[in-house]
């Protein structure tokens, strides 16, 4: 179970919460400078260190472009990652809760991602394999800029803090632009994660630190973690607002959503985004009981265009159609 | 090099951007930077790239470029002695060579540091190695505290005994930054 398909803390709005840390090793160029032969060295160096945390290791470069493309929509590996030729190598735990990479724009990647509002827990368990990782390797750090990144703007604590949000409320009410300005003058970024513009595809925004150096990590998550919160409780009050004043017309646009989900023969993404976020919407409102957030994060995954080809076993190149045609028949099983 | 879009200022701010696989490249003064950058046109205040998903992107931004690569005097350029950069090809592709490159061309980088963190110092986690000594440090600070206390006190045994511990301490690890070095030396 990942955490697309689970639910935590105030999984109304909030899908998941990540930590991700940026490690180099002292005395090795990085990766754009590196050799094959540097880059092994890394991948044997970092997989022994982090062997007592017994995560799978996953030879990138034995996967499929299919294979990679669908673990960058699941979130475990960057679209850098799914495109490197050279060797590299992700860890990933049995649960899906962590995954390494190895060989990305930084030495090692730490990155751990759980289902709900819960970016404590997650930095505790990205800590966890930090420490490892520090035991087995020396890492590159200095007293004046902090961990050394092959990017300078992540110098410092080298750590990005995200929550994933569904906001359709917010959406709806044309608030993320200015949110997300007054946000970014407290260091937090507001983009959505599908699309670009302030109306993203599915109402699904990454929310995250922009600063990493001179706030320690605690103090980057508690403010990350009260910018969600507060973000929680708008979208709450806006959803309300929403119910009380045009009832019959949302009820009628969540169920319609959820019918077409049910029945349609061919969805394309941006369709099926659309009811995606509608649908979730009623389940939160009490409209729809007969699907869950759990299920419809599951459905989520299933229909992006990598994972729906790879688990219908189609070739890469199968055409829009087809796929529209394959995407209708997952969502529309899952949803049933 | 006079910034593209006014064509007065001296451009001290070198901007790359990528739309869709093109890659455009300006040389703008502070004002114009700040004035696309307020209008939308160009983000300089995301350092962390990349859209939705990824990873604290590449950050297109790199100033400090003209400001020193431009002023080095003749003769060979200086190259980073672990990777074999040059300052220049750090700051044509935005990426730092090595770790060592940040102690190499500590005073070039500094002005794009500033830019994107401004005189902030690192706070938080750092690898063991750089705890025990921060630990190491405080120690020892403490226990000077209470040597001057003890030698105040005329405690002249237990002034010994600090001395000795301050000492043991200083020699398993670097002295601490406010450390005179001739003290160790005259004895």
């Amino acid at each position: 179970m990942a955490w697309f398909n689970q639910t935590g803390a105030e999984s109304d709005v909030v899908i998941s919460s990540r930590i991700r840390f940026a490690r180099n090793i002292a005395g090795i160029p990085f990766p754009g400078r590196m050799t094959d032969a540097q880059r092994s060295e890394v991948i044997e160096k970092v997989t022994k260190a982090l062997s007592p945390a017994n995560l799978e290791t996953i030879d990138m470069v034995a996967k499929s472009p299919l294979e990679a493309q669908s673990l960058v929509e699941e979130h475990f590996i960057s679209p850098a990652f799914a495109r490197e030729k050279a060797p590299h190598t992700l860890l990933l735990s049995a649960d899906r809760t962590a995954a390494v990479m190895i060989g990305e724009e930084d030495h090692v990647r730490i990155q751990t991602i759980l289902p709900g509002l819960s970016l404590g827990e997650a930095y505790k368990a990205a800590c966890t394999l930090d420490d490892l990782l520090d035991g087995g390797a020396e890492i590159a750090y200095s007293e004046d800029v902090g961990y050394l990144t092959q990017c300078p703007t992540n110098l410092g604590t080298a750590m990005r803090a995200s929550v994933m949000l569904h906001l359709p409320a917010m959406t709806l009410a044309g608030q993320i632009g200015s949110v997300a300005r007054s946000l970014s003058k407290l260091g937090i970024t507001v983009r959505g994660l599908y699309g670009e513009g302030s109306e993203a595809a599915g109402a699904l925004y990454q929310v995250s630190n922009s600063i990493t150096m001179g706030l320690t990590e605690q103090e980057i998550l508690d403010k990350l973690e009260k910018v969600a919160r507060q973000l929680v409780e708008s979208e709450r009050k806006l959803r309300d607002t929403l119910k009380s004043d045009s009832f019959a017309r949302l009820c009628d646009r969540v169920m319609r959503a959820f019918g077409v989900m049910k029945n349609a023969y061919m969805l394309s993404s941006e369709e099926f985004l659309k009811l995606w976020s509608d649908v979730r919407l009623g389940v939160s409102l009490g409209m729809i009981t007969d699907i869950d957030y759990a299920k419809l994060g599951g459905i989520l995954i299933a229909a992006l265009p990598a994972t729906l080809l790879l688990t219908a076993g189609s070739p890469e190149d199968t055409p829009a159609a087809e796929r529209d045609v394959l995407r209708a028949k997952a969502v529309r099983e899952a949803a049933a | 090099m006079l910034c593209q879009k006014c064509r007065k200022n001296n451009a001290t701010l070198y901007y790359k951007e990528n739309v869709n696989g093109k890659v455009n490249e300006y040389a703008l003064c502070a004002e114009c930077a700040k004035e696309l950058e307020q209008n939308g046109s160009i983000k300089l205040s995301s350092p962390f790239g990349g859209f939705g998903d990824e990873l604290f992107g590449m950050g297109s931004l790199f100033s400090g470029f003209f400001g020193n690569g431009g002023l080095r005097a003749a003769g060979e350029p200086k190259r980073c002695p672990l990777c074999g950069a040059r300052f220049d090809e750090l700051a044509r592709s935005g990426k730092i060579g090595c770790p060592q490159c940040y102690e190499t061309f500590t005073a070039e980088l500094a002005p794009t540091i500033n830019q994107v963190h401004g005189s902030a110092k690192p706070a938080g986690r750092s690898p063991r190695r750089f705890g025990e000594k921060q630990e190491r440090a405080r120690r020892i600070e403490a226990l000077k505290a209470e040597l001057s206390a003890a030698v105040q006190a005329q405690e002249f045994e237990k002034a010994v005994t600090l001395r000795d511990q301050i000492r043991e301490l200083e020699a398993a690890g670097l002295p601490p930054a406010n450390e005179n070095p001739t003290d160790s030396a005259a004895n």
